[in-house]
């Protein structure tokens, strides 16, 4: 690639970076407006959730990010083989939170009609599988496109890209894993029974 | 001859001095990203620990989410990127 080539890559990378980032900020008044509802409507409690399934899911989604850190720098660093290895993990560790949301928690005792309870635990939950869905597609992609040799040490926009959404559906789980299982003590609603 | 020699073994050197600051170059950043890695998960299993001792102290849970959401951002998501000129991408 010649350096004017390069050059102009990198200005656009960086104008793309700092769309992304707006979008996170966006992304995070969503976010933070369900972390919000989630102290107003739940108070100092929490309801019964099973802690070592959400424990559990927690270490996924953080094993997840650790690989997914490990495919951008290996295709920084033109280590083509941990990288293409490094996303399909990510991917499965992707799909194994789904499934420990959706399969098990979803599964519990509590139903999305069982109150402020229901509604905000499946509220925060949905939206944010949602969004691990969609990064799993992204990261299935790119690999699709990483096995083609789409990307190159030099150039690799898509995967910063996949990896930086990644980390951010992480960073908001850092946040919602407390305030659906850990925060508080579990009992009556605040306001319960008048 | 010998003059060829030396200047061919010496451009095979100075590739293999470069193979070889690569290599250290991705130890390094895999490194740092298994250090970031045990960072999160001790600070989630001091949650949990938090959690069962201290019956859910919000304002402990708090710093402690702040603190890993750090980590994340600044290595994980190279928030530095966005303000320097030369972008690792």
């Amino acid at each position: 690639m010649s350096s004017e080539t390069l050059s102009t890559y990198r200005t656009h990378t960086r104008a793309n970076r700092l769309g992304l980032w707006l979008f996170f900020v966006s992304e995070s008044f969503m976010f933070g407006g369900l972390l919000v509802t989630r102290f107003y409507l739940w108070g100092t409690s929490r309801p019964h959730l099973d802690q070592w399934l959400g424990l559990i899911v927690t270490g996924v989604l953080l094993t997840s990010s650790f690989f997914m850190n490990r495919a951008e720098s290996a295709i920084a660093h033109d280590d083509r083989r941990t990288f293409l290895t490094s996303l399909l993990l990510t991917a499965a560790l992707g799909v194994a939170f789904l499934l420990g949301v959706v399969g098990f928690e979803w599964r519990g005792e509590i139903r999305p009609w069982d109150g402020a309870y229901g509604a905000v635990l499946f509220g925060m939950t949905g939206i944010h599988a949602l969004h691990v869905l969609t990064g799993v597609i992204l990261i299935l992609l790119v690999w699709n496109l990483g096995r083609k040799g789409h990307f190159s040490a030099e150039r690799h926009w898509g995967i910063e890209a996949t990896a930086i959404y990644w980390h951010f559906v992480d960073v908001v789980w850092v946040f919602f894993y407390p305030a659906l299982y850990l925060m508080g003590t579990i009992g009556a609603l605040p306001g319960a029974g008048h | 001859m010998k003059a060829k020699q030396s200047k061919s073994s010496g451009h095979e050197g100075a590739l293999g001095r470069a193979d070889v600051r690569r290599r250290a170059a991705r130890l390094r950043a895999y490194r740092l990203g298994v250090l970031v890695f045990v960072a999160l998960a001790l600070l989630t299993t001091l949650e949990f620990v938090i959690a069962l001792a201290l019956h859910g102290s919000i304002g402990l849970l708090l710093i402690s989410g702040v603190a890993k959401a750090a980590l994340i951002v600044f290595f994980y998501m190279h928030i530095k990127s966005l303000w320097s000129r030369e972008a690792h991408g």
